[in-house]
């Protein structure tokens, strides 16, 4: 018996979530104006197709031959891609991008577009390889005031100010 | 006539002859940095698209998908490192013509077949789609709700190898769809009380979020490109002797092209690979290839630009997105209010004419930016890439805020990376989910109309002649792929058994 762990993974996550999924649908309310189907109707059946899905592809990572370690590569999920070759070390890189993009989103209000776009650009080319140096800060500052000037002066699209220097 | 006429007036009466050309010159940029696809190029437009008329809209994100195909084959060429997927194929012999001294050659044929492909590909839509106008007005509920189902039954096509995760990702995308006032009774779903959530979430948001912010975070931990040498910066055209020999190859390259291109799930690169065989095949000159051949990069480079047109006839006619650049340019649609699909030619037909006319000034616009492009390209390659995710990303969460403003939306982006990063790990193919997303809120408030209409019965879907044609269409193509998939996963395990016995 061999099992394909990330196929595996997969459908047990999918099984998971078509029942919070279920859960929630089953909180929707009725409304006078509704239908026979009913606004729950298609989540409903969306939700349960995920969970024959989810079992589906579960049963089918559990197969008979040879243990993991003797397949083929090209049957191999996920981790044997070339894209992801880099290991769990690709998935550190794309969780710290993450974390950089989420602090993004709390802190542009708060500084506002210019400082907070020219920290995301600093610190990802930092984080991806760029050589530390004035020269980094330079090109993260004109480049955020590069993007201000094309969206808020060109596009006259207002972008935030940043509490901490309005007041606000 | 008239709305060839307005599809005109609008033309020339909005940007978007400038569109077209800043389209090709972004497309161009955008292709040529290993990496970004056309795709990821059109989903950082996307946003910008918001503000701007239907018809510049659509032709810049169309623009920007031709000019990528051919900004796809300079570092194919140049550094043996194809800019977009479909460029594969011709990084072969074009770098051998560049390890040669023949670079400048190599990108005048790629250029000038990727014109004639381009402009076959333009009267290829015209002729196929202009005749689904005619059948526009016998649309209605019921024929949309088969409509959406005929688009789900492409899925399989889509999978790449797996139907259940392709059916698994279309799903994840009617989550999506379901977000927001039920389309019949208005009654909240899924918004856990944010107000943001109440208008639901739009498509647009979901491709940059799975196009753009996945690609970068697979990116970031991927080496950097080899780079250029600023001495290869001269293209020189084919001459008279060449155009004659590049003539066949580049046909079988616009055939393939064609067919590839309304086939959905096939798309550009497996247009290029394929005429790079059959040219081969049909070569005086087949122990060329390999070696440096001009007709093993006329022939791929002609394929994948048809397919920028060719691509364009499933979405046009019935809506069906079967690339990831016709589901971005779908979203382009969708930003306007248009739904494309046989009622887009009675609704907007200067939209659809325009698009039309804004292709041909494309393809143009490719041939003259294409001559002087090259040196700012080289320019581009050899920027570092850190440089290049950082302001990529900077592109992308700037574009999302434009939209409403809003920090949210940016934060629901990143969500969708995040999601798009998990399936790409488990190779779920994303673009059924983008199909689900998008079809979703078509198949659902079209069923339970239908319903409404007939008092209940199922049977109006069989009674409406298009309805029932476009069913049974969807049933013959669900039967075909599956069988078609189960033949593929069979050889596939006969392969894998006789591996594991050698």
């Amino acid at each position: 018996m061999r099992v394909e762990p990330v196929d595996f993974t997969l459908g047990v996550l999918t099984i998971l979530t078509a029942g919070a999924y279920l859960a929630l649908a089953g909180q929707i309310p009725h409304s006078l104006l509704s239908d026979e189907v009913g606004p729950s109707g298609l989540p409903n059946a969306v939700g349960w197709a995920l969970v024959a899905l989810g079992a589906l592809l579960a049963a089918r990572s559990v197969r008979p031959g040879p243990a993991a370690g003797t397949r083929p590569a090209a049957e191999a999920g996920g981790a044997g891609d070339d894209e992801f070759a880099g290991g769990m070390r690709a998935h550190r890189m794309a969780f710290a991008l993450l974390v950089m993009l989420s602090l993004y989103v709390v802190v542009t209000p708060l500084l506002g577009y210019i400082a907070s776009t020219a920290l995301l650009l600093g610190g990802v080319a930092l984080f991806s390889g760029a050589p530390k140096g004035r020269m980094l800060a330079l090109v993260a500052v004109l480049g955020a005031l590069a993007l201000w000037l094309l969206f808020d002066a060109l596009l006259a699209i207002p972008l935030p100010v940043g509490s901490l220097w309005s007041g606000g | 006539m008239d709305a060839f006429s307005s599809g005109m007036h609008a033309l020339f009466h909005s940007w978007a002859i400038p569109g077209a050309f800043a389209g090709v010159l972004w497309g161009i940029l955008g292709g040529a940095i290993p990496g970004i696809s056309p795709s990821i190029a059109m989903a950082l437009l996307l946003p910008l698209t918001y503000a701007m008329e239907p018809v510049t809209a659509i032709v810049l994100l169309a623009s920007t998908y031709v000019g990528a195909e051919y900004g796809g084959s300079i570092p194919a060429i140049l550094i043996r490192t194809p800019g977009t997927n479909s460029a594969a194929a011709t990084a072969v012999d074009g770098y051998e013509m560049a390890r040669q001294g023949r670079a400048g050659e190599a990108l005048g044929i790629s250029l000038i077949a990727g014109l004639v492909g381009g402009l076959f590909g333009l009267v290829v839509l015209v002729l196929a789609t202009e005749p689904l106008a005619m059948v526009a007005l016998a649309f209605t509920p019921p024929a949309y709700f088969a409509l959406g189902i005929l688009g789900i039954s492409v899925i399989a096509s889509l999978s790449g190898g797996s139907l259940i995760k392709g059916l698994l990702a279309a799903a994840l995308g009617l989550i999506f769809a379901m977000v927001g006032s039920d389309p019949v009774s208005g009654v909240p779903r899924f918004t856990f009380g944010h107000p943001d959530l109440l208008g639901g979430i739009k498509p647009l948001l979901v491709m940059v979020g799975l196009f753009a912010i996945t690609e970068m975070l697979v990116q970031i931990s991927q080496p950097a490109w080899a780079k250029a040498s600023a001495g290869q910066a001269r293209l020189t055209l084919p001459n008279r002797a060449m155009l004659r020999r590049l003539f066949k190859p580049t046909a079988i390259g616009s055939v393939i092209g064609t067919v590839e291109g309304v086939t959905p799930g096939a798309g550009g690169t497996v247009a290029a690979f394929m005429a790079y065989s059959e040219a081969k095949r049909w070569s005086n000159h087949p122990e060329e290839f390999g070696k440096g051949s001009p007709e093993a990069i006329a022939a791929p480079e002609s394929a994948n630009n048809v397919v920028t047109a060719t691509a364009l006839v499933p979405l046009l006619s019935l809506g069906i997105p079967g690339s990831n650049s016709a589901a971005i340019l779908l979203g382009g649609f969708l930003v306007h209010g248009l739904q494309p699909g046989p009622m887009l030619f009675q609704r907007a037909p200067e939209v659809v004419y325009g698009l039309y006319g804004g292709l041909l000034v494309a393809n143009i616009a490719m041939l003259l930016i294409g001559l002087v492009i090259l040196t700012p390209c080289i320019w581009l390659v050899n920027r570092p890439k850190p440089w290049m995710i950082a302001f990529i990303l900077a592109l992308a969460v700037s574009g999302v805020y434009s939209i409403h403003q809003s920090m949210f939306e940016i934060g629901l982006v990143v969500g969708v990376g995040v999601l798009g990063y998990i399936l790409r790990f488990c190779k779920v193919p994303l673009l059924p989910m983008v199909l689900g997303v998008v079809l979703g809120f078509m198949i659902e408030s079209n069923y339970r109309r239908s319903l409404l209409l007939s008092g209940g019965e199922l049977q109006i879907f069989v009674t409406d002649k298009v309805s029932l044609g476009l069913l049974a269409l969807a049933l013959v193509l669900t039967v075909y792929s599956l069988w078609h998939e189960l033949r593929k996963s069979r050889s596939a395990k006969l392969v894998a058994n006789k591996e594991v016995q050698a």
